[in-house]
């Protein structure tokens, strides 16, 4: 069974919840509130912090093997592992101030390595990490992501057409441009593939969000609509939904004197009784395989025969009724006072269909309808009242009591019966 | 106000549409019938495919060079062709199978390419675009990615440390080495160009659907629920509602005669009628500021409260009263009947709840339910019949008749108006 409260708030895929630090970290320095704009900005911050990371273990290693040599260099990635760290206070002046600085530093980062030990040592590899753009202008901003991407080419063609093997640094030993080479192409393989997994991820997560809210979406439409018509509706929006259909078994129950025993009873008190009262009917509909199709103050309205046979829904509607009565000799008085249902029954033809465009409702109208409301209001409580033609369809399985003959409002005289119970065999 | 009619079906934004010869390319050898596995295999396919091209760009490349064991050289390149362009074939043995194929011949394939041509021949270069492959494998088998990418490099740092600059068919200094380091830089950039940005295209379109399913699902909501109530249910699930209201209007409209009138007519036709004239009081209601309750077969059940005012709301529900009347005049006939409304009013105390969790409905119960109700049944069609506190409540807005003392089931004799009209210059 479809409940309409679990239905209200969508709870998406659960989400990985990282420290409340490392949060702080990435989200330094964003004030934007768009969370796309926020989701790129944060990448461009863990990028910035990659790069100082890789920068200033440069510097370090550079320290100890030779700084004499390396000095120009070491001061370029002093300066650039400084820079990386200040590209977060961009956000506040752009969305993409801190893409764009970031960019330019990835250019003058990898050009001056590549220049400063040369294209043996493959700086130059780094290069292809270029998509990365896509991911920090974000695609809405397509037309810059392609600057900055020609940007990157230019810098790429340029380095490798006119860049010696050996760079500006003379490094004499074999093992330590294998070393930096190595290093090169490795970081790219790490970074790259952890760009591309945390896309993936995102996109995996909701995707799995979009699937569960269109299914909340599907399931809210089944709590307005019986789920045959909510199929129907969803392939063919368009659709009227107008049904005659023969053989349905129709039921009014009302709780007598309801009105009067909540006339001075708090609201939270009549609501409960009235609530519990539905959704006790609600499972038994569900039970005996009817369709409620309504309550109209305290009255209740439910249909047998929507789906399988005349038979079955006229059973259906007869177990319904007499376990309504049976549970409801058991509940609890409101305001001091005993209620009781007052049930009428008739099977018959109907119209049914979906009217309306707010507060929509799946509705029968027709001499069903009409005859079973009748068979309800000239009844008597604690009873179950038939016509004629139900106790026909169900005389061999269940006993009735011949009320004699009633003159009814719209029908003329006619004979009915009472419900008693199944036939015992 | 949200229509039904667009919320039932879950519409997606219409996708870029491929041709259709690309489209069965890309689909070759696909089995699965999941969507998502499907277009993970159609990505192993172009994947695939660009391999077939670069390969045999290469094998005829190869031509125009002379290799120290062309036929050698030949027979490789051939053999991971061959390779390439059986991917596709692989699908039916699993959901993974020809993606594991294509991993293989990746790798395999850049190794003996730096074995042969040397690391001058930058093929190590690819590597970097290892990450693609959890596209090919799909999120969920994350386990099999972090195998395969830690084995790629291992495989990747084995190269790097032992592998030549000059190959054995290769020497070093041969003029195809810049061209071939260019190539390799050129293309790994544009995969990874490719990917990202084919990612984030397929993320942005995941994520608009994501917003209208769930602006579809709260527009379901307030088809079932008056906003505000919608609200009080979200905030607090299990929280019953129901609240005693004084000084509410209570409404009710019946379309006199309807039964007899649509005893023989097609279904279509009745539903038809009923679905107009119950879409446009919908939308005067909101016009009115006048709340919707339900329909009870052809009767119309309405509200209004407008934050407690007693006058205001009766002022309300009475011009809505009008309208509906106006409305239903210039309405045609259903079959050979000119039906018209009966309308009764009152204004009281009720309650007003959420019963029920399947069908659910905000509804209105109590004593000015009912004797609103009684106001409607024991009206005249084409009227507007109203208690005394009602005409009290409105008093000055509208212009009433006196009907004198009624005989009400239920309530006894009560004293009772016909609405006419507005009042002059209210």
């Amino acid at each position: 069974m479809t409940r309409l409260r679990d239905l209200l708030r969508f709870q998406g895929a659960p989400r990985v919840r990282m420290p409340r630090w490392v949060d702080r970290i990435i989200s330094a320095g964003i004030i934007a509130r768009d969370p796309q704009l926020v989701r790129r900005q944060r990448i461009a911050n863990v990028a910035a912090l990659a790069g100082a990371f890789n920068t200033s273990t440069r510097f370090v290693a550079n320290l100890f093997y030779d700084p004499q040599n390396f000095l120009l260099m070491e001061v370029i990635f002093a300066a650039l592992t400084v820079a990386a760290l200040f590209i977060h206070r961009l956000h506040r002046f752009g969305e993409n101030a801190a893409a764009w600085v970031l960019t330019f530093w990835f250019i003058f980062g990898v050009s001056s390595s590549a220049i400063f030990y040369g294209l043996q040592a493959q700086a130059h590899v780094y290069f292809v990490l270029a998509g990365i753009v896509w991911v920090v202008f974000g695609l809405e901003n397509w037309r810059q992501a392609l600057v900055a991407l020609g940007l990157l080419c230019t810098a790429i063609f340029l380095i490798m057409a006119f860049t010696p093997q050996q760079g500006i640094a003379i490094i004499a030993d074999q093992s330590a441009i294998s070393f930096l080479a190595t290093q090169s192409i490795i970081n790219s393989v790490l970074v790259n593939a952890a760009v591309l997994c945390y896309a993936l991820v995102v996109l995996d997560r909701t995707e799995q969000d979009l699937e569960s809210e269109s299914a909340r979406a599907d399931a809210l439409l089944s709590v307005v609509l019986p789920e045959t018509v909510a199929a129907r509706l969803r392939a063919d929006p368009q659709a009227r939904i107008a049904d005659r259909l023969d053989g349905l078994t129709v039921l009014f129950a009302d709780l007598v004197g309801f009105t009067r025993a909540a006339h001075d009873q708090p609201p939270e008190a009549v609501a409960a009784y009235l609530d519990d009262t539905v959704r006790a009917f609600e499972l038994l509909c569900e039970t005996h395989g009817v369709d409620k199709i309504k309550t109209i103050g305290d009255s209740f309205m439910a249909v047998g025969g929507l789906g399988g046979s005349e038979r079955s829904g006229a059973v259906g509607i007869a177990r319904v009724a007499l376990a309504m009565q049976e549970a409801q000799g058991r509940r609890p008085a409101l305001g001091g006072r005993e209620l009781d249902f007052r049930v009428g029954i008739h099977v018959g033809s109907a119209v049914a269909g979906v009217i309306g465009e707010t507060r929509i409702a799946y509705d029968l109208w027709g001499d069903a309808v009409n005859v079973a409301s009748r068979m309800e209001s000239y009844g008597v409580p604690g009873r179950i009242q038939v016509s004629e033609e139900y106790r026909t369809l169900l005389g061999s399985e269940f006993l009735f009591e011949e009320r004699g003959t009633t003159d009814i409002k719209g029908i003329g005289c006619t004979s009915t019966f009472f419900l008693v119970g199944p036939r015992a065999h | 106000m949200s229509r039904l009619s667009d919320l039932v079906s879950s519409y997606y934004e219409p996708r870029m549409r491929l041709p259709e010869w690309f489209d069965r390319l890309a689909s070759l050898g696909i089995v699965t019938s999941d969507p998502k596995v499907a277009r993970r295999q159609r990505f192993t396919n172009v994947a695939s495919y660009l391999g077939v091209l670069n390969t045999s760009a290469r094998f005829i490349q190869n031509f125009s060079h002379d290799f120290e064991n062309m036929f050698f050289v030949q027979a490789i390149v051939g053999f991971y062709l061959l390779w390439a362009l059986i991917i596709h074939r692989l699908h039916r043995f699993g959901d993974n199978v020809a993606a594991v194929a294509l991993v293989i011949w990746f790798v395999s394939g850049l190794t003996l390419v730096v074995v042969l041509f040397g690391l001058q021949s930058g093929a190590q270069y690819y590597f970097v675009a290892a990450g693609v492959i959890l596209i090919m494998y799909g999120v969920e088998h994350w386990r099999l990615f972090l195998v395969t990418f830690v084995g790629i490099l291992v495989v990747a740092l084995v190269v790097l440390n032992y592998g030549h600059q000059e190959g054995v068919a290769l020497a070093a200094g041969a003029p195809l080495v810049g061209r071939l380091q260019v190539q390799a830089i050129v293309i790994t950039l544009l995969i990874n160009n490719v990917v990202i940005a084919y990612a984030l295209v397929v993320l942005r379109r995941a994520e608009r659907g994501l917003k209208r399913q769930s602006a579809r699902a709260d527009a379901l909501v307030s088809v079932v629920l008056p906003e505000r109530i919608a609200r009080r249910l979200r905030a607090e699930p299990d929280r019953r509602i129901a609240d005693r209201i004084d000084g509410i209007s209570v409404l009710f409209a019946d379309l006199s005669g309807f039964t007899a009138a649509a005893h023989r007519l097609p279904p279509e036709a009745i539903v038809a009628y009923l679905g107009e004239l119950v879409a446009a009081f919908d939308g005067m209601c909101a016009e009115h500021g006048v709340e919707k309750i339900k329909t009870i077969g052809d009767a119309y059940m309405a509200v209004a409260w407008l934050n407690g005012d007693k006058a205001a709301s009766a002022v309300a529900i009475g011009r809505f009263a009008l309208a509906m009347l106006d409305a239903q005049a210039r309405r045609p006939p259903l079959g050979e009947h000119r039906l018209s409304l009966r309308v009764g009013i009152h204004t009281g105390t009720a309650i007003a709840g959420v019963i029920g969790d399947t069908r659910v409905t905000y509804d209105v119960w109590g004593d000015a339910v009912n004797i609103a109700s009684r106001m409607e049944s024991h009206g005249v069609p084409g009227r507007i019949h109203v208690s005394e506190a009602y005409r009290r409540a409105a008093a000055g807005a509208f212009a009433f008749e006196e009907r004198g003392d009624t005989e009400i089931k239920g309530i006894g004799s009560a004293h009772t108006y016909f609405l006419l009209r507005a009042a002059e210059g209210a």
